[in-house]
C-alpha cells in the first residue's frame, strides 16, 4: 500500500524550485524539454513508483501546486486536487494487468472553479538511466464527458419518444379500430397508408377469401379512389363530402355510405394524408324512410280528420238548424194549440151552454129519453173539455208559460178541499173514501195551486180505476228528507210492472185502444209528473195487478226558486 | 105594476162578438129575471152603456172594432159609467191573464167555457155586492 500523503512536500513552490534547479549547469537540451512539456495543454506529472511527485509542467502545476500567496479558496482547490489525484493513482496501481493504466479523474479548475474532468494515464518509466517511476498525463476529457452524457440523454430521449410514439400509433389503433365507422388514411397519391378493422373489412381481402368477396372489395376499393380523386393533384379540395355505394364484401348487400374525406397539410402547408371516414347509411335511410311513411301516414290522418271535423262541422251546423226548427215548430205548435184550444172553447162554450139551458128546461120540459140524450151531450161535452184542458195545461208547461207562485199553507185544509170537489164523483160511486193525515205536517212553502191539482188528479185515477173497496188519501212527513208525501191508495184494478212507466207518458193509459173501457186522455199522469217536477218533488207508484195502487206525490217542505 | 116589475129588473149588457154565445147568455139572463141589451163590438159596447147605463156589463175580452180591455178601461174613466160593474170573460188561456186585470180595474173575471147558470150566479154575486 503506498503511503497516503506522500505529495505534499515535494510540491511545496519551494521544493520545486530546487527541483527544477537541482541540475547544476543549465543544459540546452533540457531547458527545450522542459519548455516543450510545459507547451503540452494537457498535466503531465512524473512520480516516483510510491506517488510522490518529481516533476509536473506549467498545466499540471496549476492544478496541483499553489503559488505563494494564493487565496484560501485557490489553497484548498489545490488541496482537494492533490488528493483526488493521489487516490487515482493508488487505485490506478492496483487493477490490471496492462502496465498502461486509464482512470477518469475528476479535478477542480482552482482559477475557474469549474469541474474538469481528466483521464489519467499512467505509464511506467523504464527507461534505462532514468529514475524509477511513473508518467502520468491527463488528459482533459471535459468536453467529452459532456458530450457523452448529452448523447445518452438525447438516446434516452430518443428511446423514451420512440416508447410514447409507439403506444400513441397503439392507442390510435385501438381507438381507430373501435370506431364502428370505417377510416381510411391515405397519403397525398391516395395509396393506403392505414385502415381500420372495419374500413378493411370492406376493401381488403386476401386471395384466399373466394372470387365474389375479392371482387366485391375490390369494387369498393375502385368507388372510393374514384372519389378521393376529388382530393387528389393540383387544386383538390381541403374537404370532400359524398355518397359512396358499396357493399357488403361478404354477402354482396347493398351498403351506402356517407364518406367525408379531410387533406391533413403539415405545419408548411403541405399535405400529408388524407383522412376518409365512412358513416352507414343504412340506418339513416331506413330511418328517413320510416319517417317519410310516418309523415305520409300522418298527413292522410290530417286529410282525414279535416275531411271529418268538416264533416262534425256540417253535421253541428245541419244539428243547429234542425234545433232551431225544432225550437220554431215547437214554439209553433204552442201558439197552435193555444190557438185550437181557444178556438174549441168558443163553439164548446155554446154547445155546454144550451146543453145546460135545455136541461134546466128553460125551453120548457123534455120526454125523458130527450133528457137522457142531453144528458149524454152534456157528458161527452165535459169531456171533450177536460181534454182541451189537459192539452192546453201539458202546452203550458212546455212553453213555459205556467208560472210558479209560491206561497205558505197549511196541507189539511188543501186535502180537505180536494176531497170536498171530488165530493159528486165520490157520492156517485160506493166506494169508502177518506183522509188521514198525520197530526205533524208541516206548513208547507209552495205552488198551493199544483200541489192541489196533482192530488186531485191522482184521487180522480184513483176514483175512475176502482170498482169497489175504498180510496184514501194519506199525508206524512219525512223528517230526513224534509220532504212532504201525499199518497192516494185504492183497492182497484192495479198496474201490471210492466206498464209502471208507460202510465206517465203523454197520452197512454194501460189500455189506449179506441175500445177502452176507462174514459180520460191518458195525459193526467203526465201533467202530474211535470206540476211535480216544477215543484222540486215527483210522482212515484207502487202497484200489482188486481192488488190496488198507491200513488205518491213526494215534495220539499219549502220549494226553493231556482 | 108590471111597469114597475119591469123597472126593477137589473138591465145587463151582454158584450160578446161570437153571436150565439151572446144570445145563449141573453136568453138564459132573461130566462132567469134579468133585462138584457146586447152589445157585438167595444165600440157598440160603449154607445149601448152611455145610453143605457146599465146595472152590469158582461164583457167578453177579446171583440172586433175595439177589444174589451179598452172598452173596460174607457168606461170605468167615464163619470157615467165608472160605478157599473164589469164582469169579464174570457176564452184565452194563455194570453193576457193577469197582466190586463191589473191596468184595468174589472170586477170579476169568468174564463169560458162557462155555464149559463155559473154566469147568472156571477153577475147576482156581482149586483149583491154593489148593493151593499
Amino acid at each position: 500500500m503506498p503511503s497516503t500523503a506522500p505529495l505534499t512536500p515535494p510540491l511545496a513552490p519551494g521544493n520545486e524550485e530546487r527541483t527544477e534547479s537541482s541540475p547544476a549547469a543549465p543544459d540546452p537540451e533540457r531547458t527545450l524539454l522542459r519548455q516543450l512539456v510545459d507547451a503540452v495543454t494537457d498535466p503531465i506529472l512524473f512520480t516516483s513508483p510510491e506517488g510522490q511527485l518529481l516533476m509536473a509542467n506549467a498545466r499540471a502545476r496549476q492544478l496541483l501546486v499553489a503559488h505563494e500567496g494564493a487565496s484560501e479558496g485557490h489553497c484548498r482547490a489545490v488541496e482537494l486536487n492533490q488528493r483526488l489525484f493521489h487516490t487515482a493513482l493508488v487505485s490506478a496501481a492496483t487493477g490490471g494487468a496492462s502496465p498502461v493504466r486509464r482512470r477518469d479523474l475528476s479535478l477542480v479548475d482552482p482559477v475557474e472553479g469549474t469541474d474538469l474532468l481528466f483521464e489519467l494515464i499512467t505509464t511506467p518509466a523504464r527507461e534505462p538511466g532514468s529514475p524509477p517511476g511513473q508518467v502520468c498525463v491527463l488528459r482533459n476529457v471535459t468536453d467529452l464527458g459532456r458530450a457523452t452524457r448529452a448523447l445518452g440523454e438525447s438516446y434516452r430521449r430518443l428511446r423514451a419518444s420512440e416508447q410514447e410514439a409507439r403506444s400513441e400509433r397503439l392507442r390510435l389503433d385501438l381507438i381507430l379500430d373501435s370506431v364502428e365507422d370505417p377510416i381510411i388514411v391515405t397519403d397525398p397519391s391516395g395509396a393506403t397508408v392505414l385502415m381500420n378493422t372495419p374500413a378493411e373489412q370492406l376493401f381488403s381481402a386476401t386471395t384466399d377469401s373466394g372470387e365474389a368477396i375479392l371482387r366485391r372489395a375490390r369494387t369498393n376499393d375502385a368507388h372510393l379512389s374514384s372519389f378521393l380523386s376529388h382530393l387528389l393533384g393540383q387544386g383538390g379540395a381541403r374537404r370532400f363530402r359524398g355518397e359512396l355505394q358499396l357493399v357488403v364484401p361478404a354477402t354482396g348487400a347493398p351498403l351506402p355510405m356517407e364518406a367525408v374525406a379531410s387533406q391533413v397539410l403539415s405545419d408548411q402547408g403541405e399535405p400529408t394524408s388524407i383522412v376518409t371516414v365512412l358513416h352507414d347509411r343504412t340506418e339513416a335511410r331506413e330511418k328517413a324512410r320510416l319517417l317519410e311513411q310516418v309523415k305520409s301516414a300522418s298527413s292522410e290522418l290530417e286529410v282525414k280528420v279535416h275531411t271529418a271535423t268538416a264533416e262534425l262541422a256540417e253535421q253541428n251546423e245541419k244539428l243547429r238548424r234542425q234545433a232551431l226548427q225544432l225550437e220554431q215548430a215547437s214554439a209553433a205548435k204552442s201558439q197552435f194549440l193555444a190557438n185550437m184550444s181557444h178556438e174549441f172553447r168558443t163553439p164548446l162554450n155554446a154547445i155546454l151552454g144550451y146543453t145546460s139551458m135545455l136541461l134546466q128546461g128553460v125551453n120548457g120540459e123534455m120526454t125523458p129519453q130527450q133528457r137522457r140524450n142531453l144528458q149524454r151531450i152534456d157528458s161527452n161535452g165535459r169531456h171533450l173539455l177536460q181534454v182541451i184542458n189537459e192539452i192546453l195545461d201539458i202546452t203550458r208547461i212546455e212553453a213555459g208559460r205556467m208560472p210558479l207562485n209560491l206561497s205558505d199553507f197549511m196541507l189539511p185544509e188543501l186535502i180537505q178541499e180536494v176531497m170536498a170537489e171530488m165530493d159528486p164523483i165520490i157520492a156517485r160511486t160506493k166506494l169508502a173514501a177518506g183522509a188521514s193525515l198525520a197530526q205533524d205536517l208541516p206548513e208547507l212553502h209552495s205552488d198551493r195551486q199544483k200541489v192541489k191539482q196533482v192530488v186531485l188528479n191522482l184521487l180522480s185515477n184513483a176514483l175512475k180505476f176502482t170498482h169497489e173497496g175504498s180510496v184514501q188519501i194519506s199525508a206524512v212527513y219525512e223528517f230526513a228528507t224534509s220532504t212532504v208525501a201525499i199518497s192516494v191508495k185504492d183497492t182497484g184494478i192495479g198496474i201490471a210492472p210492466e206498464d209502471l212507466e208507460k202510465i206517465f207518458e203523454d197520452f197512454q193509459q194501460v189500455d189506449s185502444s179506441p175500445t177502452r173501457v176507462y174514459g180520460g186522455t191518458g195525459l193526467g199522469l203526465s201533467i202530474c209528473r211535470r206540476l211535480a217536477s216544477m215543484i222540486g218533488g215527483r210522482v212515484t207508484v207502487q202497484s200489482a195487478l188486481g192488488q190496488g195502487s198507491t200513488f205518491t206525490l213526494h215534495l220539499p217542505r219549502r220549494m226553493r226558486h231556482s | 105594476m108590471t111597469n114597475s116589475a119591469e123597472v126593477a129588473k137589473p138591465l145587463v149588457l151582454v158584450v160578446d162578438d161570437y153571436q150565439d154565445a151572446r144570445e145563449m147568455y141573453a136568453e138564459y139572463l132573461e130566462f132567469s129575471g134579468f133585462r138584457v141589451a146586447e152589445a157585438a163590438n167595444g165600440a157598440e159596447a160603449l154607445d149601448k152603456a152611455f145610453a143605457l147605463l146599465p146595472d152590469v156589463i158582461l164583457m167578453d175580452l177579446s171583440l172586433p172594432v175595439l177589444d174589451g180591455w179598452e172598452a173596460t178601461r174607457r168606461l170605468k174613466s167615464d163619470e157615467r159609467t165608472r160605478a157599473i160593474p164589469v164582469v169579464a170573460l174570457t176564452g184565452h188561456a194563455l194570453a193576457g191573464e193577469g197582466t190586463g186585470e191589473q191596468e184595468v180595474k174589472c170586477d170579476a173575471f169568468v174564463i169560458k167555457p162557462c155555464l149559463p147558470d155559473t154566469l147568472v150566479a156571477e153577475v147576482k154575486k156581482v149586483l149583491a155586492a154593489r148593493g151593499r
